[in-house]
């Protein structure tokens, strides 16, 4: 018999259609095989019948040539008795086609077939398996004897996995799940008699392959010895089919029924590890039968196959490692587990995002609906349609034509093994293959992917959380939209939910959100909406008690919120909480219990590990809809992108083998390119990226913001500033000198160092160079520059130092007799004599009660110290001592800082001296304690305002010139545009310290930021400070009002924020303040931008002033110097 | 530089409210310099002569006091042959506090009241002091010569 026949095959009697009726089966194509979905049907046929036997059937009726023996084969159903029937009774001739039959009837119905034309027959639809090509292997006998196998002889290719029948011993079946080591793959003969078993390179991928279920083997014996021994060699010829099944839907969804079910366990690893075993597998099989791909993305054509096998590899080494991780009970949870991957050149991240940001200008725009009140800006809008259109998905739209960049073409093969031409499939010449993770498609893989959402990464201050918001209004569920519609007696019906399932939650979109931005989303979103249009509740802390299911789920649809914020933390715990029920979530009535319409997860990169107990659990938030929002999708790694994508449920890409095996491991082996571009095209769908200085066709900046002005004040250090500048200057100098001298420089340069951060911190206030932690280095420095002469030294700062921070000795308050008061205020509203301001401006008064601005009176007394002249009283030629400068504080009713009445001052209105009473203050306050009538008369001698109150405070040359020029600037602010809020940054928490105090004094109203303030202060802190208070905050939902007592607002909100430099740099959003103050400069002026940006920022509707105080020539200004230079670079 | 408000405002009182026997003019092309010219007070050896001075406001007045002389000759203890005037507080006791019009009050008040005992002029001094009849004789000689409107 020649190899021709081979594929004459008598394969069981029995088959299996799913196909339609007209459908039929090529020969060829129709042989037996062990489906394990009908293993037991298949037993009881292999009990009755073993197939078609060509021999037998030859020896009957005498040879027949190839074509008409497979029309009786079919015709016959593989009978070989009926078939031998038919041949000679002649009814196949008029066979065509076999009918379906149902899979449990052991006889088809015969359907003749009524032509023999040609060989190649066409079907018009997929057969069962389809053939694909062949291979050959030594396999090896486990059975000696002869006759055991014939030349030529069918053999079938046998899996046992599963089989309790055979496996059962002992009575007791071998678990189902996944023996990994068992590969076997055995074969028998004709009778169904075992022979041997492949080799087991061969047999690795083929029992992943059968049991999988994606290939048929069939096999014939090429070469056998007469007599067979245990480990002979017998050659097979391997033939083998795809089965249809495979192709079924569009993807396969393998970690669906994953994430169904075993959503708390662990078990994502066996699961990837049978995806990658089957994917390998496949990629083996094309090898072997050397079916190369038509078409396959050319970027991916390179490096394809051992790349694929190289990663998988990699991944398996990287599997054994996790398990063995897991078996010592470490799962990797914490979120600052050490993240895996390599990290990003700035150029690669830029070349990435590159793709996603070419955003093109002309794309659609929506409008919002008109319960969403703000003006969106074009870009916004045109966001909006993006979203709204991604998660309508209609793709019908855009008819794109470039195939899945994963994804390979195959032919089927026209011809067999045997140059025998194959059935073919009408409309189906080929079929697709993704060798990455081993799916299979007959549909053109297109590059869509089914997620009804996205990332939108717009850069920080685009606006994306009021992009989101209009989203929020402008795409609703169907249901909500019914709901909006419907009578109002209708939405009364009242159900509660059956409570065992997770519930849908149609109207409810939920935010996830870092804490801290938990009361900007509600307020924004209040802002945003009209009235009652937007259900905000905050999902938080105590306000958590309640049952959310309950809430949110259809039946209640009427009053569900429309919008909930939660915390990364709120999800995390009550993940935590479920999985210690054991995955219980209905029951929880928590956010887990819920099918939301949308979920978004702002400041995304929360969750960049996806080994981190955070992640996982946004993993499991259900909803139809889910968007990331970040402006910085990947942070360092390419992981930080996978995890996003896995939240998104972006298949297939959600699978961290197949994100490993494309784009990992190519990047981490130094196949940059290549992981880029896939990264590129994954991007590309998904994301939507502008940045600020995107502009538009017509040149104009993307978010027009008002303008903003720089200014730099120098300002002249006070004397007594000086002298500690100028002291620690040439000590620095000094230190530097002898370091440089001994050679030390680079070991010493932590000494240099502290010595420059104090000359900064003298530029600012002399005290703060008296910090604790500062000395201490400090003393290190001394220690190292000079013992003897350091002591002397430091006794002297000090003294310089104790200058500004000295008690001062309580004056007798008698001596500011009535008359003396009523004279100060007299003399105060008039003229100053020396600069004719009327009246004066800041009025001050020296020791002998003369008045004049403050200014005049101290730019008076610097002129006569600088000309070596003791200063005399400009009116009465007094000397003036330089400490009994005082300045007259007015506390107006209109200040508004009746609650602020800083510490230590004593007021001339008896009434107040109360509140004066803290001891520690080291500014002297001086005022009438013992109140003469007089004192209390002098106010009312002003008509309209009789609480009027007016206090003294020594001024002397002792103030930081930066705190008084900032309170010089916050004071004319006050008068100028009253409520006007203004931020004030320095990167010493210890100078804002000493600003506060300061600020008390003028009656100034602040607040203040710093690293120090837990989450919930800070909040409180931000939302106070944003609070306008002008207009009183809406609240039109009940369950809101609870939440959102950080909301609440005063009647006058304080105007001035300190904020330390460093907790303020991120995210947050200062749009309320006008005006910045940079007490310091740092060394990059990007720093200090970034904390401009927090007030300069979109949403930010009038000019921006910015002020950066600078010591005059003192080291200040090389740091501009370097700020100038670090520009360039 | 801009003119600081203190002298605007200080050239406008001038103007407006004029001390009897005293005026003060500033130069179109420096508002820092004046043209001064002081009434001989009466019932002094310089009555009826009218006295041209020079006024500069420097630029750190009014912490400096402002400069000014005689370009009148006056024979007269505490202005020397050059005009420049011993006043007090035109030196040590200058207050920022006081004005233009101060200043030349207190020159008025000193061509009223010579002061030989502490001369700027010596030799003037010294005849005032050895003969002071004599002295305002040569003092009433000197306005008649070159204070009244007949002299240049």
């Amino acid at each position: 018999m020649s190899v021709a026949d081979i594929d004459h095959r008598p394969a069981k009697k029995r088959r299996f259609f799913d196909d339609a009726p007209e459908a039929s089966s090529p020969p060829g194509m129709v042989q037996s095989s062990i489906e394990p979905k009908h293993v037991e049907a298949l037993e009881a046929g292999r009990s009755t019948a073993s197939g078609f036997d060509r021999a037998l059937f030859e020896a009957v009726v005498g040879p027949i040539s190839e074509a008409s023996l497979k029309k009786l084969q079919d015709a016959a159903a593989n009978d070989t008795g009926r078939a031998i029937n038919m041949y000679l009774d002649g009814s196949w001739q008029a066979h065509t086609e076999v009918a379906a039959t149902k899979p449990v009837l052991p006889s088809p119905p015969l359907i003749s077939r009524n032509s023999s034309q040609s060989s190649t027959i066409s079907l018009s639809r997929m057969p069962d398996h389809r053939y694909v090509g062949a291979f050959g292997v030594g396999a090896w006998a486990t059975r000696s004897g002869s006759g055991l196998i014939k030349h030529n002889e069918l053999v079938k290719i046998e899996r046992q996995k599963g089989k309790s029948t055979k496996l059962g011993r002992g009575g007791k079946p071998l678990p189902l799940s996944r023996q990994r080591a068992d590969i076997i793959v055995r074969f028998t003969n004709s009778k169904g008699e075992e022979v041997g078993r492949l080799p087991k390179d061969a047999a690795a991928w083929v029992s992943s392959l059968v049991d999988t279920g994606v290939c048929h083997f069939e096999a014939v014996c090429v070469y056998t010895p007469e007599r067979i021994r245990v480990n002979d060699t017998i050659y097979l010829q391997l033939r083998c089919f795809l089965r249809r099944q495979i192709f079924k839907g569009e993807l396969i969804q393998p970690l669906d029924s994953n994430r169904a079910t075993g959503i708390f366990e662990e078990k994502e690893t066996s699961e990837e590890q049978e995806l990658r075993l089957r994917q390998v597998s496949l990629v083996k099989l094309f090898e072997e039968i050397n079916l190369s791909p038509v078409s396959a993305n050319t970027l991916t054509q390179k490096h394809k196959r051992e790349g694929i096998l190289q990663a998988a590899e990699i991944a398996e080494q990287y599997e054994l490692q996790k398990d063995n991780t897991k078996a010592d009970g470490s799962t990797p949870t914490s979120d600052d587990e050490a993240e895996e991957g390599k990290e990003l050149e700035q150029d690669q991240l830029d070349s990435l995002y590159q793709k996603a940001q070419s955003f093109d200008f002309n794309t659609p725009e929506r409008e919002p609906v008109d319960t969403f009140i703000l003006n969106l800006r074009k870009y916004q809008k045109q966001a909006l349609h993006w979203m709204t259109s991604k998660e309508l998905d209609t793709k019908a739209s855009d008819a794109k034509g470039s195939m899945h960049p994963l994804w390979e073409e195959y032919n089927w093969p026209t011809k067999d093994v045997d140059d025998q031409d194959l059935p073919i499939v009408d409309g189906q010449d080929s079929f697709y293959v993704n060798p990455y993770s081993g799916e299979l498609s007959l549909k053109f893989p297109t590059q869509d992917q089914h997620c009804l959402g996205g990332i939108l990464a717009d850069e920080m201050g685009l606006g994306k959380t009021i992009e989101c918001l209009s989203l929020i209004h402008s795409h609703k569920s169907k249901t909500a939209q019914a709901l909006a519609e419907a009578e109002p007696s209708l939405q009364t019906l009242h159900k509660l939910p059956k409570g065992d399932a997770v519930e849908s939650a149609p109207c409810t979109t939920l935010v996830v959100a870092p804490m801290s931005l938990l009361a900007q989303w509600e307020s924004e979103a209040a802002k945003a909406s009209k009235p009652g249009t937007m259900k905000t509740l905050v999902y938080y802390g105590s306000d958590k008690a309640m049952n959310l299911q309950e809430l949110c789920c259809e039946a209640n649809a009427a009053s569900a919120p429309t919008l909930i914020v939660t915390s990364y933390g709120v999800v995390l715990s009550e993940y935590n909480q479920i999985a210690k029920r054991g995955g219980d979530r209905a029951a929880h009535g928590g956010i887990f219990s819920l099918d939301f319409f949308r979920i978004i997860l702002d400041e995304a990169h929360y969750i960049k590990n996806r080994q981190s107990k955070t992640a996982k659990a946004c993993y499991e938030l259900s909803a139809k809809h889910r968007w990331v929002l970040t402006g910085t999708p990947i942070v360092n790694r390419l992981e930080d992108l996978f995890s996003l994508v896995r939240f998104l449920r972006v298949e297939p890409w959600s699978n961290f083998s197949f994100w490993k095996t494309f784009i990992t491991s190519p990047f981490e082996s130094g196949n940059f390119i290549r992981a880029l571009n896939v990264v590129q095209t994954v991007l590309e769908p998904l994301v939507i990226r502008r940045t600020k200085d995107m502009k538009t066709p017509d040149g104009e900046p993307l978010v027009p913001l008002p303008p903003r002005t720089i200014e730099v004040e120098e300002l002249d250090l006070s004397k007594a500033e000086q002298e500690v500048y100028d002291y620690i200057y040439t000590r620095a100098k000094r230190t530097f000198n002898a370091t440089v001298e001994a050679g030390t420089l680079l070991k010493s340069y932590t000494t240099i160092f502290a010595q420059i951060l104090r000359l900064r911190q003298s530029c600012c206030h002399p005290a703060l160079t008296r910090n604790k932690a500062i000395a201490l280095e400090e003393e290190e420095a001394a220690a190292a520059a000079d013992v003897a002469n350091g002591l002397a030294d430091d006794m002297d700062l000090q003294a310089l130092i104790e200058r500004f921070t000295a008690e001062e000795s309580e004056q007798d308050a008698n001596k500011f007799g009535a008359h003396v008061l009523k004279q100060i205020q007299d003399e105060a509203s008039h003229e100053c004599p020396l600069c004719f301001e009327e009246p004066m401006v800041d009025p001050a008064v020296t020791g002998c009660w003369h008045s004049a601005c403050k200014k005049c009176l101290m730019d008076y007394v610097q002129h006569e110290t600088d000309h070596h002249r003791l200063p005399l009283c400009f009116n009465c030629r007094e000397p003036i001592n330089q400490r009994d400068i005082f300045e007259i504080i007015h506390h107006d009713d209109d200040d508004g800082d009746f609650d602020y009445k800083p510490k230590g001052t004593l007021f001339f209105e008896p009434q107040s001296k109360n509140r004066a009473a803290s001891p520690d203050s080291s500014d002297d306050l001086y005022g009438s304690s013992t109140p003469s009538p007089g004192a209390t008369e002098t106010p009312t001698n002003h008509p309209q305002s009789k609480s009027k109150r007016i206090s003294l405070r020594r001024i002397g040359m002792l103030g930081s010139a930066k705190i008084a020029a900032l309170i010089t600037h916050l004071k004319t602010l006050r008068h100028t545009h009253p409520g006007l809020k203004s931020v004030v940054f320095s990167q010493f928490t210890s100078f804002l310290d000493l600003i506060e105090p300061a600020l008390s004094r003028e009656g100034i109203t602040y607040l203040r930021f710093d690293g120090s303030m837990s989450q919930k202060t800070r909040a409180s802190v931000l939302s106070a400070f944003t609070a306008d208070p002008l207009l009183p905050e809406y609240d039109n939902n009940p369950t809101t009002r609870k939440a959102s007592t950080i909301g609440q607002r005063s009647a006058s909100s304080p105007t001035v924020l300190l904020l330390s430099l460093r907790a303020g740099g991120v995210g947050l959003n200062l749009t309320a303040a006008k005006r910045v103050f940079m007490m310091d400069p740092w060394w990059s002026f990007a720093v200090e931008a970034q904390a401009i940006d927090r007030v300069h920022r979109m949403g930010q509707d009038s000019e921006v002033k910015v002020v950066r105080f600078i010591a005059k020539s003192s080291i200040e200004g090389r740091m501009l110097k370097v700020q100038e230079r670090k520009k360039f670079m | 530089m801009a003119l600081p408000k203190r002298i605007i405002k200080e050239t406008e009182r001038l103007v407006a409210e004029p001390v009897p026997g005293i005026s003060a003019v500033p130069h179109e092309d420096n508002l820092r310099y004046f043209d001064v010219r002081i009434h001989g007070p009466a019932s002094s050896p310089y009555e009826g002569g009218i006295f041209k001075l020079e006024l500069f406001l420097p630029e750190d007045y009014p912490m400096t006091p402002p400069k000014i002389r005689f370009l009148t000759k006056i024979y007269h203890p505490n202005i020397d042959k050059l005009g420049r005037i011993c006043l007090d507080v035109l030196k040590s006791n200058w207050s920022p506090a006081l004005q233009i019009r101060t200043i030349l009050l207190s020159i008025q008040a000193l061509l009223g009241a010579p002061n030989p005992d502490d001369p700027l002029a010596n030799d003037v001094a010294q005849h005032w002091k050895e003969n002071v009849t004599a002295a305002i004789e040569t003092a009433k000689e000197w306005t008649h010569k070159y204070a009244t409107d007949t002299a240049t």
